[in-house]
């Protein structure tokens, strides 16, 4: 027992030395570069406040290290509240009962099967302007009174047609093939006697609507000049 | 019954050969003018008050008579089904043609520029030449008559009414058309060849047991017979054909029905036998100016009263 323990002892105390020479060695090997860098430092009194900041610009390094830690923590959390977002499920603040839905109202091309799907025909210029003159059709004739019309829009189904004729109309009730146009509108621009109508009607309407403006006051002016400035 | 047609061709006759003579209405004088006047006033939204000024104008009313071939129309939807408005320089009452390209009884057809190259045509509906039209300008709130029904039609004569029937019922629809004057019955069958949703019938429609086996359960009846006993025929056809709440579309023209009494108390009386034949009567219209003394009365049958 006591031999063991002599051993033991003896390989403990081998030990303790070869850990002391290292740690010696160490030592020199750092007190030759300071003594290096204190030879140097001597040499110019200047840097010698300078040994002294060295230290701190050490630990401003070591602070450095410490926030480029933390960013890189920082970014891992953001990718983790980034990462959670969509999960999050988002909850509307109002939800209709359940059974009831909003009916969307659908815009029929046709007017039905009880109109035999007479389509919603597109309303070009031309047959816009064929709906609004037959509209203002009471002003068209003076001879020819109509009854009050009611719609005010503008119809939604419809479709553009020409009359036909039939063999005894020949003579009495039908347009000359020379004088049939492909819209209302034309139709009446081209009736002489509407043309004239027209006219007469314009005139009259610019007589009376030009009364009283600059071109009587003129005439006014003329007639109060005395004979001599005229 | 037997008078009514051969009037009502003449009448059609006449009018043929009066369009074609332009010039020559001027010498006819002022009262055949007053009387036309009056009535195409109307249709064309006038008054009476015109009528004496179209006699005085001979040569300029026949230009105006009707809507000029070769004119453009607007097509729209009419309020009751299967019927549409012409909106042009007059308004005018048409039908969707069903065999297109073919008139029936010389009217006006409306030919449609449709983009998809289907075929598609009008035809203008008389107000002068039918009740049904007459009542439908009149303002009738339900004639009952829209497409895919079943129309039993009393009276058809010459087949003018029925064949803008037919075109309101569509292909889908039926019109068994009685009639019982085998001079009338044989423009009804030319009509019928080319409308196959017309089924002629030439019989006394008091005998329904005679033609009961032609004649399916309707949705509609309409009857135009001129009649003294018009109620019963048309409770007999009723009884027999018409679906329980199905319609009943009467035209009485009081002269047939008692030509000593006021048009009202015969339009009253016939009111009263329809109510006994398990008719409701919901709606009763003079057809002035297009027809005088004459008025359409709707009902509805309840079977079951």
């Amino acid at each position: 027992m006591t031999e063991i323990g002599l051993s033991v002892d003896l390989a403990t105390i081998s030990k303790l030395l070869e850990s002391a020479k290292s740690t010696l060695q160490e030592k020199q090997a750092s007190d030759d570069d300071k003594h290096g860098q204190q030879k140097l430092l001597t040499k110019i009194p200047k840097i010698i406040s300078s040994s002294f900041e060295l230290p701190s610009y050490f630990e401003k390094k070591f602070v450095m290290g410490l926030k480029k830690d933390e960013l890189v923590e920082n970014s891992e959390s953001y990718i983790n509240d980034a990462s959670f977002e969509p999960t999050v499920p988002i909850y509307e603040s109002h939800v209709s009962a359940p059974g009831i839905s909003k009916k969307k109202k659908n815009i029929k091309d046709t007017a039905g099967s009880n109109w035999f799907d007479m389509p919603a025909t597109e309303l070009t210029e031309s047959v816009k302007r064929d709906i609004q003159l037959l509209k203002m059709r009471n002003a068209l004739d003076p001879k020819r009174h109509y009854r009050r019309e009611n719609t005010k829009s503008m119809p939604k189904y419809f479709q553009v047609g020409s009359i036909v004729e039939g063999p005894q109309d020949f003579y009495s009730s039908r347009i000359p093939t020379r004088e049939r146009k492909e819209t209302i509108v034309d139709e009446l621009l081209h009736d002489s006697e509407r043309r004239s109508y027209f006219k007469k009607k314009y005139l009259e309407l610019q007589k009376s609507k030009m009364s009283g403006r600059k071109g009587q006051y003129k005439k006014l002016q003329q007639r109060r000049k005395p004979s001599y400035l005229k | 019954m037997a008078y009514t047609p051969g009037s009502r061709g003449g009448r059609g006759g006449s009018r043929g050969g009066r369009g074609g003579f332009n010039g020559g209405r001027g010498g006819f004088g002022g009262g055949r003018g007053g009387a036309r006047g009056g009535g195409r006033g109307g249709a064309r939204g006038g008054r009476g008050g015109r009528g004496g000024a179209r006699g005085g104008r001979g040569g300029s009313s026949g230009g105006r008579g009707g809507a000029k071939g070769g004119a453009k129309v607007i097509i729209e939807p009419h309020r009751h089904a299967g019927v549409f408005i012409a909106r042009g320089k007059e308004d005018l009452l048409v039908t969707r043609n069903l065999v297109p390209g073919e008139s029936v009884y010389n009217e006006k057809r409306i030919s449609v520029d449709s983009p998809d190259g289907t075929k598609v045509e009008y035809r203008v509906w008389n107000p002068f030449r039918s009740k049904l039209a007459a009542g439908i300008l009149g303002g009738l709130d339900n004639i009952y008559i829209k497409p895919g029904a079943r129309v039993l039609y009393l009276g058809a004569a010459n087949g003018t009414s029925v064949s803008h029937v037919a075109d309101v019922v569509g292909p889908e629809g039926l019109v068994y058309a009685v009639e019982f004057s085998h001079r009338s019955g044989r423009d009804l069958l030319n009509m019928a060849k080319k409308r196959t949703n017309v089924i002629p019938i030439v019989e006394d429609a008091r005998h329904v047991q005679k033609y009961r086996m032609l004649v399916g359960m309707v949705d509609v009846v309409f009857a135009d017979v001129a009649q003294p006993d018009q109620a019963r025929i048309v409770a007999l056809n009723a009884a027999a054909f018409l679906k329980n709440e199905g319609g009943v579309v009467i035209s009485v023209k009081a002269s047939c029905i008692d030509s000593t009494a006021d048009a009202a108390v015969v339009f009253a009386r016939e009111v009263k036998k329809m109510q006994e034949e398990k008719i409701k009567p919901q709606e009763q219209l003079t057809l002035e100016p297009y027809e005088r003394d004459h008025c359409i009365i709707v009902g509805k049958y309840l079977r079951h009263q």
